[in-house]
């Protein structure tokens, strides 16, 4: 009995959503076949993957390339050099967008600020080798930056062979093509602000940076936290393929992280089986991660993630 | 409402299409190896012996799927005549996967890795051991004494073919060159111009190049006098200056015929120790490190560097350019350098194995494949991968000898860029697919200017230095023994080239060269010179 109006309840439900669920069905779809199946592939994290005797074939080798990894001489400084990159690029990436859109949401010309608007989202339909080739020709000894360190009596530097500098030009040039598009959802968010309230607090006084401190910022507060939380989620998930465009044997100190690693081990260097127990390192990670920062944010401010 | 029904039909219908277009990449990896080659080889059914009609390999319409990197100077036209002769000629269709030669290592590992290599492929940048112990080649040693007596008598004659044998069978078909080699490698290559302007002797040894460059710097402050194109080129290829400095990277042979590590011995410290001068002085491009091809020809047609090491081929292509700019310019070659050893020396492009070419263990028939390439090694086969269409493009001469036909002559001398033009347009040449290569067929297209140098006139300046030098090549192995190089190799290569690129540049101090060969050691570099030896001394027992 119970368990016919339950029916007939989710049947009435998808009658009345029936176009919602339509639409969530796409990326459904895309979920079970990009993110799910390939899982199924993570079994040759423990066996020794022979391309010719198929993932079934192969020989079961327990945690032997785990093991390995740990082992390697490059794990802490890969661990350090993804983490960091990771670290950094939230500590600079992650508020900037905000701050960009709370700006954007001051500007009152109308035609100004979409000008504005349209510019900053232009690097990101930029193609990621042409936005590298790009940081290249900037960071060279004669390229743009020099030029302009050269005004001021500095002498040139070539960035991209020096150590220290790798984390700086990733994370700028990650901003830089970044910023308009993260800033979206935040504007959306600013959208959604009650013009009352506003309109109560300039009546109690507030001025414009009272009315983004007291009004604005607490009324995104809740898109920011899921925001950062999902971005703590994928700090150790740089963007592979600009951080292998971006590195070179003299600087891998600094600019050699897990995923360029797994690129050169398992695909360039056929350790397939290797290289997905490394991926599948990293991924653990993520997930700890994201878990623990749900976790923080449920305790300290109410909103996360489930 | 009737809106709403048909968006709702065409989510549902994108959706299962997306669904179903994707199912096999769902479990990619898995067991693609048969749908693939099912796919691929349309009617590859029966094995035509090739004696069937009109002198086809088979009878059947047969299509076999190849891998082809491509050169940006020569564009591979897949209908182009070679490629129609080889089809009217066996009967078999080449479906060709063209990539860009700048990709071709990372689309073939990646194709590789997903089990889908095509039937036929050219190897790319990874060794050709590393590829056989994935499982991909097909072994050919028994398929060519039955099928293939062309090959096989080439793997009977040319001295080292058998080097590149593996586990005692054949797993990789050689490039073979059928005439003379006018090609030396990698060469050093100067602005005789300014060496003139500033009344400088062209250098004979290391040391005076340094001179040189020098002057040359302190001449033309804006210019940088070294250009190179990337750190192989300098630090670890066998065609950069290192063997000419009487250094290696990794394995030679020492006149009493013993294999050696390179990277470990004084020699190689001694070039590095150059190497780190003429950075420091800023007379070797300080970037180099990030400067690809593009750039460098850039740097190098625009008066930016001065000095090169390098394929004498790219003189051609930056001599044009400079001389818009200024009409006395030019680089010309200059004679091999001394070494601190006194010795001249230079490899040399090998006369084969310039390229190999595999077969994948999945192709079909693989019979009919084997009997496709003894062919392609045949006279015929070298004929229309070399020259195109009978007739069309060629005719024999009363010698017996192919000559371009008088309106291909009259059309391509007209052309900028005739010689990589032409093998665009007809397929041919090492550029295309020529396993059996006439590597002078189309060298009188080459010089477009009336001054700049032909092969053949590169060939003459060198043809009696006895520095010119073949590169070794390195013995067969066992399946054991190339995976504990495999092993070794991946230990050492990526810590080398951190370090001596620090070396180099003088980041890290070369008094510290001596901990990095124990370090090489410890990770297996001497075990790797064991392995070495003692397989060369068996393929000379086995001799």
């Amino acid at each position: 009995m119970v368990n016919q109006s339950r029916m007939a309840y989710i049947a009435r439900n998808l009658k009345r959503s029936k176009y919602l669920y339509a639409m969530m069905l796409l990326p459904f779809v895309y979920l079970i076949v990009f993110k799910y199946l390939p899982m199924y592939g993570l079994i040759i994290a423990f066996k020794d993957f022979k391309i010719y005797d198929g993932m079934l074939g192969s020989d079961w080798v327990g945690f032997k390339h785990f093991q390995k990894f740990f082992m390697d001489e490059n794990f802490v400084m890969l661990l350090k050099n993804t983490f960091l990159l990771g670290f950094y690029l939230l500590l600079f990436g992650f508020p900037i967008p905000i701050l960009f859109a709370l700006l954007i949401n001051e500007i009152r010309k109308k035609w100004f600020k979409k000008t504005v608007q349209s510019l900053s989202y232009l690097p990101h339909f930029i193609s990621m080798v042409v936005v590298v080739s790009m940081v290249v020709t900037f960071v060279k000894v004669d390229g743009l930056i020099n030029g302009i360190t050269g005004i001021f009596g500095f002498a040139p530097i070539s960035y991209l062979l020096q150590e220290e500098w790798f984390r700086t030009i990733f994370v700028t040039s990650e901003i830089w093509q970044t910023l308009g598009w993260s800033s979206i959802i935040y504007l959306a968010a600013i959208s959604g602000v009650d013009p009352e309230q506003i309109e109560a607090a300039v009546i109690d006084g507030a001025n414009r940076w009272h009315q983004v401190i007291h009004v604005t910022l607490p009324a995104i507060a809740s898109t920011i936290v899921i925001m950062f939380i999902l971005n703590i989620g994928n700090i150790l998930d740089l963007s592979f393929e600009k951080v292998l465009l971006l590195q070179n044997p003299q600087i891998y100190e600094t600019a050699d992280v897990i995923s360029t690693y797994v690129f050169r081990k398992g695909l360039e260097g056929f350790q397939y089986s290797y290289a997905t127990a490394v991926g599948f390192f990293n991924s653990i990670i993520n997930l700890c991660f994201l878990v623990a920062a749900n976790q923080l944010s449920k305790r300290f401010g109410g909103s996360s993630i489930w | 409402m009737k809106k709403n029904v048909y968006v709702f039909a065409v989510i549902t219908l994108i959706s299962i299409a997306l669904l179903a277009g994707c199912s096999n990449s769902g479990n990619s990896g898995g067991n693609t190896d048969a749908e693939q080659s099912g796919e691929t080889n349309n009617t590859a059914g029966t094995t035509g012996e090739s004696n069937s009609a009109e002198g086809k390999l088979t009878d059947e319409e047969v299509t076999y799927t190849i891998a082809l990197p491509e050169n940006p100077l020569q564009p591979i036209d897949p209908n182009a005549p070679a490629f129609q002769a080889i089809t009217e000629k066996t009967g078999i269709k080449l479906d060709i996967m063209v990539i860009p030669g700048a990709d071709y290592p990372t689309k073939m590992n990646t194709l590789l890795a997903s089990g889908q290599l095509p039937d036929f492929f050219k190897l790319w940048g990874a060794d050709p051991m590393e590829i056989y112990e994935t499982g991909a080649l097909l072994p050919m040693r028994e398929l060519i004494a039955e099928h293939a007596p062309i090959i096989q008598e080439d793997y009977d004659t040319i001295e080292d073919l058998k080097r590149t044998m593996i586990d005692n069978d054949i797993y990789t078909l050689p490039m073979i060159r059928r005439d003379v080699n006018y090609e030396k490698g990698t060469l050093p290559i100067i602005r005789m111009d300014l060496l003139e302007e500033q009344q400088l002797d062209v250098p004979t040894t290391w040391d005076e190049l340094y001179e040189v460059l020098k002057q040359l710097k302190e001449a033309y402050p804006n210019a940088i006098p070294y250009g190179a194109r990337g750190d192989n080129r300098v630090l670890f290829d066998i065609l950069s200056p290192l063997p000419s400095m009487g250094a290696y990277y990794n394995l030679y042979q020492t006149d009493d015929k013993e294999w050696q590590l390179g990277r470990t011995k004084e020699s190689y410290k001694r070039a590095l120790t150059f190497y780190n001068k003429l950075y420091e002085e800023q007379l070797l491009d300080n970037e180099f490190l990030l400067v690809d091809t593009q750039s460098w020809l850039e740097g190098l047609s625009s008066g930016k560097y001065l000095f090169f090491y390098d394929n004498p081929v790219f003189m051609n292509q930056v001599n044009g350019p400079l001389q818009q700019i200024d009409p006395d310019a030019r680089f010309e070659p200059i004679p091999i350098l001394e070494n601190w050893d006194g010795e001249k020396q230079n490899y040399k492009q090998p006369d084969h194995y310039f390229h190999q070419f595999g077969i994948s263990r999945n192709v079909e028939n693989p019979e009919l494949a084997i009997q496709f390439w003894n062919w392609l090694y045949s006279e015929e086969g070298t004929l229309a991968t070399n020259y195109g269409i009978e007739g069309e493009q060629y005719t024999i001469d009363e010698n017996g000898e192919p000559q371009w036909t008088q309106a291909v002559i009259d059309e391509y001398t007209k052309k900028d860029d005739p010689f990589y033009a032409l093998q665009s347009d007809f397929g041919v040449g090492n550029l295309s697919l020529s396993p059996s290569w006439l590597s002078a067929a189309a060298d009188r297209f080459r010089a477009s200017s009336p001054d700049s140098l032909s092969p053949e006139a590169i060939h003459e300046m060198y043809v009696d230095s006895p520095a010119i030098k073949d590169i070794p090549v390195e013995p067969p192995y066992t399946p054991e023994e190339g995976e504990r190089i495999k092993e070794i190799n991946q230990d050492i290569n990526d810590f080398s080239k951190v370090e001596l690129n620090k070396f180099l540049s003088g980041s890290r101090p070369l008094s510290e060269f001596d901990q990095f060969v124990t370090s090489i050691n410890s990770r297996g570099g001497e075990e790797l010179v064991e392995i070495v030896n003692e397989a060369e001394q068996r393929f000379q027992d086995n001799q």
